[in-house]
């Protein structure tokens, strides 16, 4: 069995399914409506052809008709994605390989990226409302407590290099160094500016 | 016409008259069409759905084209060309028996297919279409229960349009002798046993095993097409020869 076919069918169902979980799904289509997406990765080469139609995404390895847009990226181009100006410097750097619409591809985009998804109803298909609502609910607060920890823990690093064992500067620190230095700068000039026209006379 | 009281035809690895092999072939599938689908999973662990997709990605299907998907069963090649052809285009759904058209038709249906896809009750010895009429033919898993296949093939050679393309997936030779073993031990034991266990139905699912290996391998398969007139005959095997997908041009 050739590998590829399986490589899109799981693309398929996994994009498929996580379209079904966000409700809103059917209205954000709707303007992908008949069109068709050509996605080549880099690392894998086999172009992906993503088919928009009213129930599902279709994934194809073969399509000979016309691409309303076709992408070309490698996996790590993904990630720099996300930071939107960087979007043309990328495709300078030949970095993103665009053809074609590139509404179409921006629709896309904002189809799987603005994923609306409801997880504690979902999980309460399963455990019942109130767990499902405490889960949810437990799993926010443990996150927001581990981002709160990290920028804590950042801020004590800085504290213990730059106060206790002085291995580095403050801001303050270095602003008032440069200063001195800039300053010294400026003694050593008039100085050099006075022995010279001490010499002339 | 004066001796076919005495001409015969294979029914699996019996032999019956020539008249009788269809209404037998249709009596197993009015027996196994209600449970058909979960039946291929089963049998297949799957793999069916695979040797479906690369056949879609063998057909070159486009945007407003016709197809005509013979032997289309329970749908599942249909439901995609259905989304791929969209409003322009169109996808008849043809199958000599009337209880897998009516299963295929439910379940397309509830799969929300329902504006360009046709359903024909058709035998494909003698398809009710006028000449040159689709881009795509397919036939999955259909072509070793038709009676007369020389037959059907020129047929389907006649509706096709010129530059279109016809796909034959049908089971075929394993090309390995250790798995066509394995194979052969899984067809004739376990499945009339999981026909009998999930479908009450052993007899069906040991004509299915035994119409497999009755069906003309690879290269006898590819010659039929050239001699019924198609051009750039070439076939791909999968999973190991079990099943075979074949391609053939009309110009």
């Amino acid at each position: 069995m050739p590998f590829p076919t399986l490589i899109s069918a799981v693309v398929e169902t996994a994009l498929n399914h996580l379209l079904t979980l966000d409700r809103t799904h059917h209205l954000r289509m709707q303007p992908l409506l008949g069109k068709t997406i050509a996605v080549t990765l880099a690392e894998y080469k086999q172009p992906l052809y993503f088919h928009f139609s009213s129930t599902k995404i279709d994934v194809l390895n073969r399509y000979e008709g016309k691409c309303d847009v076709e992408l070309g990226l490698a996996l790590n181009t993904l990630a720099a994605l996300k930071n939107t100006p960087n979007i043309s410097e990328l495709i300078k750097q030949d970095q993103l390989v665009i053809q074609g619409d590139i509404k179409v591809l921006q629709q896309f985009a904002d189809l799987v990226t603005e994923l609306d998804i409801d997880w504690a109803e979902l999980l309460s298909h399963y455990t019942g409302d109130l767990v499902a609502h405490r889960a949810t609910l437990g799993v926010k607060k443990t996150l927001s407590g581990l981002h709160h920890k990290s920028l804590e823990s950042k801020q004590q690093l800085a504290e213990y290099l730059s106060q206790e064992k002085r291995l580095v500067l403050g801001q303050l620190e270095f602003v008032h160094f440069s200063d001195q230095v800039s300053e010294l700068e400026q003694r050593t000039e008039r100085l050099l500016q006075l022995t010279n026209s001490l010499g002339t006379h | 016409m004066s001796n076919t009281d005495n001409e015969t035809t294979h029914f699996g690895y019996e032999q019956v008259k020539v008249e009788e092999k269809a209404t037998k072939v249709a009596d197993v599938f009015h027996s196994v069409a209600a449970k058909y689908d979960i039946m291929n999973d089963l049998m297949s662990f799957g793999v069916h759905r695979l040797w479906k997709r690369f056949a879609i990605d063998c057909s070159g299907i486009r945007p407003g084209q016709k197809v005509l998907d013979l032997a289309g069963g329970t749908g599942d090649l249909t439901a995609k060309f259905s989304r791929v052809v969209g409003d322009k285009g169109q996808v008849v759904l043809a199958d000599i028996n009337d209880s897998m058209l009516k299963v295929g038709r439910d379940k397309l249906r509830d799969l929300g297919v329902v504006s360009n896809v046709d359903y024909v009750q058709a035998n494909a010895e003698a398809l009710p279409f006028p000449d040159n009429t689709f881009d795509l033919i397919t036939i999955a898993f259909g072509l070793r229960n038709v009676t007369d296949k020389d037959k059907a093939l020129r047929s389907m050679y006649r509706v096709l349009k010129p530059g279109g393309r016809l796909l034959v997936l049908e089971f075929s030779k394993p090309s390995n002798e250790l798995l066509s073993k394995a194979y052969d031990m899984y067809s004739f034991n376990l499945l009339p046993t999981m026909g009998k266990v999930i479908a009450n139905d052993s007899e069906s699912y040991k004509y299915l095993a035994e119409s497999i290996r009755m069906h003309p391998d690879q290269a006898t398969l590819q010659g039929m097409m050239d001699s019924a007139g198609f051009e750039q005959t070439q076939f791909y095997n999968l999973t190991g020869g079990i099943v075979a997908l074949h391609r053939g041009y009309k110009f």
